[in-house]
């Protein structure tokens, strides 16, 4: 009985977060403008913050110092040209190479911080050049292929998907998650037929959709092996039920970072 | 009292004129959105001057190079036709339309869905939907404003009067670069001699425009869609010194005449201050200099657009949208050199008979979605014309 009533507690908590998130995400990316750069800033600031606290558990006032400059470099970048990019996030992520020391992945700091950074500047540029339905659709593509890939990776099973890096991940779970970006792209077809015109029909918004939805699994992969091999379950516990920033957003990351070199690309 | 105003469309000729006349008295307004195309440099010149809460530039590949002309102000850079849409819909008292081209239609809907003054420049919102825009207005108790300085002739001489009580309009036109040209040479005039205006300083496109009379066909669609008359109401008259806008005849037999310089402030002037008059920077007419003014009646020979015009009102719906897709796509052509200056008018004939029974069109509902398709179909039509005399 009290078992039950302490999972019950637990999905609960776990709503409760779920709706915080969608209500303060949701009015951010519809306001746009300084309130989205500033909550990007912030939201990449804990980022950076948790996976300098990942790889330097010792040391907090690193990990302090890295969100900070995260939270400001990127919130800099939002008013910057593209030259900046480069310098910002290298002066950056340099510092944490510096400050980190040997035998703390520095390597993994690196990539992941980089990633990460860059990440916060796509997620502005798609907001500012390509409007909100955009983002909406990446924010939604990335939801639907997580949460198809959940159930059917429960009720379905099977091979893993690639078990060296991620245990639990199956092949069922992984083209369920394609399946259900694909009907993103296919529900949202309508929407960027007047936003673009025919030059992003139904096809190819489905197609965009599947690739951004291997990013994300990518994504969610690479940041569960950071973790493996800090050793923690959850990057933080700063959002209820959820774990941390990096493993709700860790999908996102890198099919942001996609759907901007796609968009300069396209 | 301050009255926040936003100029879409900001770096072409009518938004820098409006811009010259809201930086004379910068304490009156509060800049919202200043929007523009690929001129980023400006664009981002007067929105600092001017304390713009954004600017925004139509092209989202150009967001980089905004975001370096803006570094260090205040002034927020957005890029893209989203962006755009975005700033339509940030409150404002006054909303300047000038942007060129069917894409101007939308944000100005959403600045009357905001209940904002919408001051018209962009021709195509009353071509292409003119009953949509109409309708919008009225729906949200917002007011739409002419800027053209025909209509807004139109509109001053009807201060005051009862619509009904108009017996006709006339709408002057200088008669463009070619109003003294014999016919048997307009088949060959070059785009150079199109490009140059004998009274107005105005884009290159809406110039050609002018000689084809294509820019004053638009205008007396505009007339009937803007002062709900009818099409047989309005007359052109040829009036090579652009001095007299319009003309408004009664049931009387009065007929009120605006006169002023050809000077696009004027209008823009009108439409910023509305209901009021203030005093303005254009030159005052001495009329005993000017001795004379002189009219004649358009020849329909020369001038096939005026027919054109005609038979789009008459049809309704969706022709308005065809008809200016095509004359869009077939001015292409003529700049890029592939036809000649009177094949622009046969194209659009053609094109505007051929998709006059198109099972897409007909009986369409008027709305933002099938208006882009009619102008997408023409242009498709237009294109395949030109491919196929190649």
């Amino acid at each position: 009985m009290s078992a039950g009533a302490s999972k019950w507690d637990d999905l609960r908590v776990r709503l409760l977060s779920a709706v915080a998130m969608v209500l303060i995400g949701g009015v951010e990316l519809w306001l746009g403008g300084h309130w989205f750069h500033f909550f990007v800033a912030l939201v990449i600031g804990i980022m950076l913050w948790e996976l300098g606290r990942m790889l330097s558990r010792a040391n907090t006032g690193t990990a302090w110092g890295l969100g900070l400059m995260g939270g400001l470099g990127t919130l800099g970048l939002s008013y910057l040209p593209s030259v900046f990019l480069v310098p910002v996030i290298g002066a950056i992520v340099g510092m944490g190479w510096l400050v980190l020391g040997r035998g703390n992945g520095r390597k993994t700091w690196v990539t992941y911080a980089s990633l990460v950074l860059l990440s916060g500047f796509s997620l502005i540029w798609i907001r500012d050049s390509l409007g909100l339905w955009v983002l909406l659709w990446l924010v939604s593509v990335v939801i639907a292929s997580d949460v198809a890939g959940y159930f059917a990776g429960r009720l379905i099973g099977g091979p893993k998907f690639w078990p060296r890096f991620s245990p639990k991940k199956t092949w069922s779970g992984t083209i369920a998650g394609w399946l259900g970006a694909a009907l993103m792209g296919y529900a949202y077809a309508p929407l960027f037929k007047v936003e673009f015109g025919p030059a992003l029909g139904m096809p190819a918004l489905v197609a965009l959709s599947v690739v951004v939805a291997v990013a994300a699994q990518l994504g969610d992969i690479a940041e569960s092996a950071i973790k493996r091999r800090a050793g923690v379950k959850d990057s933080s516990s700063l959002i209820p039920g959820h774990g941390g920033f990096l493993d709700r957003f860790d999908a996102l990351i890198s099919a942001s970072v996609v759907v901007l070199v796609l968009g300069l690309w396209l | 009292m301050t009255r926040r105003v936003s100029i879409f469309g900001a770096t072409g000729s009518i938004g820098q004129n409006t811009i010259d006349l809201i930086a004379r008295a910068p304490a009156q307004y509060q800049v919202v959105a200043l929007t523009g195309g690929q001129n980023v440099a400006q664009l981002a010149a007067d929105a600092r001057r001017l304390g713009a809460q954004v600017a925004v530039t139509a092209d989202p590949g150009k967001l980089d190079s905004l975001r370096a002309a803006l570094a260090g102000s205040p002034v927020q850079a957005m890029a893209g036709r989203a962006a755009l849409l975005e700033a339509a819909a940030m409150p404002a008292d006054w909303v300047m339309s000038a942007i060129v081209g069917a894409a101007g239609l939308a944000p100005g809907l959403i600045a009357l869905q905001q209940g904002a003054t919408l001051a018209l420049a962009n021709k195509e919102s009353l071509v292409t939907a003119g009953p949509l825009l109409m309708a919008t207005a009225r729906q949200h108790n917002a007011r739409v404003l002419p800027v053209d300085s025909e209509h807004s002739a139109i509109f001053q001489a009807l201060v005051g009067e009862d619509i009904a009580q108009v017996e006709r309009i006339i709408i002057t036109a200088s008669g463009g670069a070619f109003r003294d040209t014999p016919m048997q040479d307009l088949a060959h005039v070059s785009v150079a001699q199109a490009s140059s205006h004998p009274n107005w300083a105005m884009g290159q496109r809406i110039t050609i425009d002018s000689a084809s009379m294509f820019n004053k066909a638009l205008e007396v669609i505009e007339t009937k869609e803007f002062f709900g008359v009818s099409p047989q109401q309005i007359e052109v008259l040829v009036h090579p010194e652009s001095m007299v806008h319009a003309l408004v005849g009664f049931c009387d037999g009065a007929l009120m005449a605006h006169v002023g310089p050809p000077d696009m402030r004027h209008a823009i002037g009108y439409a910023l201050h509305w209901p009021q008059r203030q005093p303005l920077p254009v030159a005052r007419l001495d009329l005993a200099a000017i001795g004379q003014l002189s009219f004649r009646a358009p020849d329909l020979a020369r001038y096939p657009a005026l027919r054109l015009a005609g038979e789009v009102m008459q049809a309704g719906g969706l022709a308005g949208a065809v008809f200016n897709g095509a004359k869009e796509r077939a001015l292409d052509g003529f700049i890029a050199g592939h036809i000649g200056f009177l094949e622009m008018a046969v194209l659009v004939e053609k094109v505007l008979s051929q998709l006059a029974g198109h099972p897409e069109l007909a009986n369409a509902t008027l709305d933002l979605d099938n208006v882009a398709h009619a102008d997408h179909l023409a242009r498709r039509a237009v294109d395949a014309l030109i491919a196929q005399r190649a």
